[in-house]
């Protein structure tokens, strides 16, 4: 929990013909972080496996049948999960025979339906554009066998028809208006045949939008009309039908279907991964960081799934040369129980904790709770909040993890609610079982203070061990190490002395001075000094000191101070814990007097109702989004600030995301 | 009379200040006489147009045709400058619409850029510098993927309508050429609108004097350019002809259009503009002549009564024939044209006579 999980890195060599089950294990195992092969030296002499592009593409080609059907059939069924990953040479066969014979089930009826709705779109468009010339009366019968005349049907813009109308000043024409829609007038215009193409320019040139009709209409406009709907109807009777079918067929198939599809794009993927193995001759060589635990399991698997013809063998971090010259960087898995999984979310959009550090997702996850609440403490808005988590928890799948959040803030808010006594800004309702904060605003101040000298120690501690686990023994003496810790403590203890008591002895304040001066010493000197001690094993003769030590001197001054300011100001900042859980009192109280001057004006009826409901509904809103903020803020800048470097990189397994 | 006054006077006497800056007959002279196009430079940077030629490198990375299109910048101050002058929203309107030929003349290289997959980068330096008076959408424009998309982002325009007119004939022939159209009669029917919309018989009247005529000049000289260059027939020019004319009718655009020489094309000409053109015999002469004809109109009408819309109107369309004459010197000039011939093509009106030369 307090670290990322034990990783070893796992390389296995298998012939060719038996990289297909050890990559179905592989698939089944999940959890493995490869390792480009082009990333070792491997790689670089050229031994880097080709993607068996002929399958892929049998794959590839697979999958859009598999679309076209699952787009056609619109399956209702939920999304299968595969656990068991096949092997991909093997499997095509199955699956190519799965999908040809849906194919020869849905494909007709699908076709049929497309056909059905091509002709319902096109006699859809025909009536459209009878519908418009219906005014004008055309009898077909008459216009088609005209000999010496010509005619079209069309829209021109209104503006336009003047100069239309002059243009053919020239030649035997007439153009009828048959009706006026949005800017444009429809238009029945003929000539003689001699002139036809005069008036294609004409028309032409005035913007035509023309009407096609179909050249075989036969009988008056309102026939046709009254044709093509009775076609239509019947078209939609024949697609309804046709959707009944596809249902049932969808209804039959569809689970398969979708089960099929996940098989082939799992498949696809571990076909992909294929480029990120080695081969030298026809051996393949995969490698990659698993969790130490599961070492035994994944070779076991994969010696029953090659019958003994694969070499398994890993190696700890530490043996690493690559590693311990950080070229390599060791994936970090993190390991957290449910409840706390999802702030690893906050944590890693401030950085991915490295493989040698401490994972902080545990404390951020407690003291962002307790901050929160701190500020946000009521137990009706509380429930809100956790109502609300709720509702995005189990309907946005996407965003779970912020669900979650909020449920956990939720409950914290409640907690503090009821140790402040507050129900929705209510304080007579349920007794407070630590304070009311507006009536203990010093106290609360302290706590606050407290809580940050905390919060700031944690951050100190968990920076020493980062300090020992990375063998960073020579920083201990700086301000951010061991020393600056010890003057932070000595600090804050002799503050806190001061701030419950009122009365430090002398004797207490002389040992403060004398240790804080010592402890500055030790800070300012110990990178100078390190220096010093570097040049000297280095042992350059021709100078006593290396160059530019006074100016490293004055770098050591103002680092410390800096930091040591640092530290002051970090602590006060969290006064702000305190500000904001007043803040979230103030702004009930403004909600309550608003409250009172309408009951005073009005009694308490809906209105004085409404105006809590509102505030509430405001201040959880306001003061719920500026609360957790100001909460993020101190977590990355009070807290991370201390220890956390980051710089790791996350785990990412195989199969992780899905391809195509 | 007093109303009319005291809507134009502040106005008015934005464009005399303005109209003091324009280039006289001696800046032309000079500019004509220049022996070779950094001569012309050299002149022009100590002219009203000095601030274009700052900080660019002529002769080296800056193309010519960059230099033309800047030299337009000024014009386009000066139409932000008046628009800002007129208060009464209906003049304005008249402005904003003279000012909208340009903004269709942009949108049509985007079009083409458009329909030819061509890079913005390419064609930029072929737009207007329109400033900031325009308020259409240019760089949503310019993510547009076809013509129907422009139409989209320029709808409650006038020109999205126009698009969307024109996007059949676009389809079916396979061209830009009818949405450019359809761009120009636009842009011209919202000035004819915006003038016909003008308050006051003889705010109305003036500006149908100045645009009105503009529109006929235009008209003619269209009809020319689309027999010459578009081999088009009459029933064609007639439906591309510009809206809001004044003299010239319909029927009368018809005959000019179907007019087979110069002397016939000239009788069918109103009688107040075919007195200045006895004179041409070639249809390329139309051009100059209607120019002058128009610069004419135009002196007279800036020395006349000044409180009308007509002023403001006019003085944009001579300071923008002031730039177009200048463009034609620069590129008889890159083209080494002997001075004069050059001035052969510059009107009269803008030469005048430079006695001391």
């Amino acid at each position: 929990m307090f670290k990322a999980v034990k990783l070893t890195r796992v390389t296995i060599q298998c012939p060719e013909e038996q990289i297909s089950p050890v990559m179905a294990v592989l698939g089944n195992m999940r959890l493995l972080h490869l390792i480009r092969i082009e990333e070792t030296h491997l790689g670089k002499l050229g031994y880097v496996a080709q993607v068996d592009r002929k399958l892929l593409d049998h794959y590839d080609s697979l999958l859009s049948r598999t679309n076209r059907l699952i787009d056609g059939l619109s399956p209702t069924q939920p999304m299968p999960s595969i656990t068991k990953i096949p092997r991909p040479d093997r499997e095509i066969f199955r699956l190519k025979e799965v999908i040809t014979r849906i194919e020869e089930k849905a494909l007709p009826v699908l076709e049929k339906r497309e056909k059905t709705w091509q002709e319902i779109a096109r006699d859809q468009a025909l009536l459209d554009r009878l519908k418009l010339l219906e005014p004008a009366e055309l009898d077909f019968d008459r216009l088609g066998p005209l000999k010496y005349a010509t005619w079209m049907t069309g829209l021109i813009p209104e503006e336009n028809l003047d100069r239309l109308e002059e243009s053919l000043s020239d030649v035997y024409h007439a153009l009828i208006p048959v009706f006026r829609k949005a800017g444009k007038v429809v238009l029945f215009a003929m000539s003689l045949r001699d002139d036809e193409d005069v008036l294609h320019r004409a028309l032409k040139s005035a913007f035509w939008d023309p009407i096609e009709l179909p050249g075989d209409l036969k009988g008056t406009i309102y026939e046709v009309t009254r044709r093509t709907s009775k076609a239509l109807e019947g078209l939609r009777i024949k697609l309804s039908e046709l959707d009944q079918q596809r249902k049932v067929l969808g209804e039959r198939y569809g689970a398969q279907l979708l089960e099929t599809r996940e098989i082939i794009l799992l498949c696809s993927q571990l076909l992909r991964a294929q480029k990120k193995f080695g081969a030298i001759d026809h051996t393949y060589i995969i490698t990659g960081w698993l969790p130490f635990d599961l070492f035994n399991e994944l070779k076991k698997r994969i010696i029953e799934a090659t019958r003994g013809k694969a070499l398994i063998d890993r190696v700890d971090p530490e043996h690493i040369r690559e590693v311990r010259a950080g070229i390599l960087k060791i994936p970090i898995l993190f390991n957290n129980p449910l409840l706390i999984r999802p702030f690893e979310r906050l944590t890693t959009l401030y950085g991915t904790p490295s493989y040698k550090e401490v994972e902080p997702t545990v404390f951020l996850a407690i003291s962002f709770l307790v901050l929160f609440g701190m500020m946000f403490g009521d137990v009706g808005q509380g429930a809100l909040l956790f109502a609300t988590g709720y509702y995005v928890f189990r309907k946005m799948f996407r965003f779970m993890d912020y669900g979650v959040i909020l449920m956990e803030c939720g409950v914290s808010s409640m907690i503090f609610g009821l140790l402040y006594g507050s129900v929705f800004g209510f304080e007579d309702l349920i007794p407070a079982l630590w304070m009311h904060p507006m009536r203990h605003i010093d106290h609360f101040m302290k706590v606050s203070i407290l809580l940050g000298i905390s919060i700031i120690s944690l951050g100190f501690l968990l920076n020493l061990i980062n300090l020992l686990r990375q063998k960073r023994y020579g920083d201990l003496f700086s301000a951010s190490g061991l020393a600056g810790a010890l003057f932070y403590w000595l600090l804050a203890g002799l503050g806190i002395r001061y701030i419950f008591s009122e009365n430090v002895s002398p004797a207490e304040i002389l040992f403060a001075k004398v240790s804080a001066i010592s402890l500055f010493i030790i800070m300012l000197f110990q990178k100078p000094v390190r220096r010093l001690f570097f040049h000297l094993r280095k042992g350059d003769k021709r100078h006593r000191l290396p160059k530019g030590i006074g100016i490293t001197l004055f770098e050591s001054l103002i680092e410390v101070l800096d930091d040591i300011l640092r530290y002051m100001a970090n602590t006060v900042s969290f006064v702000r814990v305190a500000a904001f859980g007043l803040t979230h009192v103030a702004l009930f109280m403004a909600v309550f007097s608003l409250a009172d001057m309408v009951r005073t004006a009005q009694g308490q009826g809906l209105s004085y109702w409404l105006i809590i409901v509102a505030g509430n509904l405001v201040i959880i809103l306001l003061e719920g989004m500026v609360v957790s903020i100001q909460t993020l803020r101190l977590e990355y800048y009070e807290f991370f600030s201390r220890f956390f470097r980051g710089g790791g990189k996350p785990f990412r397994p195989l199969l992780g995301e899905k391809a195509g | 009379m007093l109303l009319l006054a005291a809507r134009y006077s502040f106005a008015n006497a934005k464009v005399r200040a303005l109209r003091a800056r324009r280039l006289t007959p001696e800046d032309f002279h000079f500019l004509i006489q220049a022996r070779d196009l950094s001569g012309f430079f050299a002149y022009l940077a100590t002219t009203s147009y000095q601030d274009i030629l700052s900080g660019k490198n002529i002769g080296g990375g800056t193309s010519i045709k960059s230099i033309e299109r800047s030299l337009y910048a000024p014009l386009f101050k000066e139409y932000r400058k008046i628009a800002k002058a007129l208060k009464n929203p209906g003049s304005r309107q008249v402005i904003l619409a003279l000012y909208s030929r340009f903004e269709a003349e942009n949108l049509k290289i985007i079009l083409r850029s458009i329909v030819l997959g061509k890079n913005r980068s390419l064609v930029s330096h072929l737009l207007y510098p329109l400033g900031s008076l325009t308020r259409l959408p240019w760089d949503d424009l310019w993510n547009c993927k076809d013509p129907a998309g422009l139409a989209k982002v320029l709808r409650g325009s006038v020109f999205g309508l126009a698009i969307r007119h024109a996007l059949p004939q676009f389809e079916a022939q396979g061209r830009t050429f009818p949405i450019e159209v359809a761009l120009d009669l636009a842009a011209f029917r919202w000035l004819a609108e915006a003038t016909s919309r003008l308050s006051g018989k003889r705010d109305k009247n003036e500006a149908r004097n100045v645009l009105g005529r503009y529109v006929d000049i235009l008209n003619c000289l269209w009809i020319t350019r689309l027999r010459l260059h578009f081999n088009m027939s009459p029933e064609e020019i007639v439906n591309y002809s510009l809206p809001g004319g004044m003299d010239i009718t319909l029927k009368r655009l018809h005959l000019l259009a179907k007019s087979k020489t110069t002397s016939e094309f000239v009788e069918n000409i109103p009688e107040t503009m075919a007195k200045k053109l006895t004179m041409v015999r070639e249809w390329s002469d139309f051009r100059p002549a209607f120019t002058s004809l128009l610069l004419r109109l135009l002196r007279k009408v800036l020395a006349s009564f000044p409180f009308h819309i007509g002023v403001e109107a006019g003085y944009l369309l001579e300071k923008e024939l002031e730039v177009q004459a200048l463009i034609a010197t620069m590129e008889s000039k890159k083209q080494k044209i002997a001075p004069k011939d050059i001035a052969r093509h510059v009107p009269m009106e803008l030469l005048g006579e430079v006695a001391h030369v």
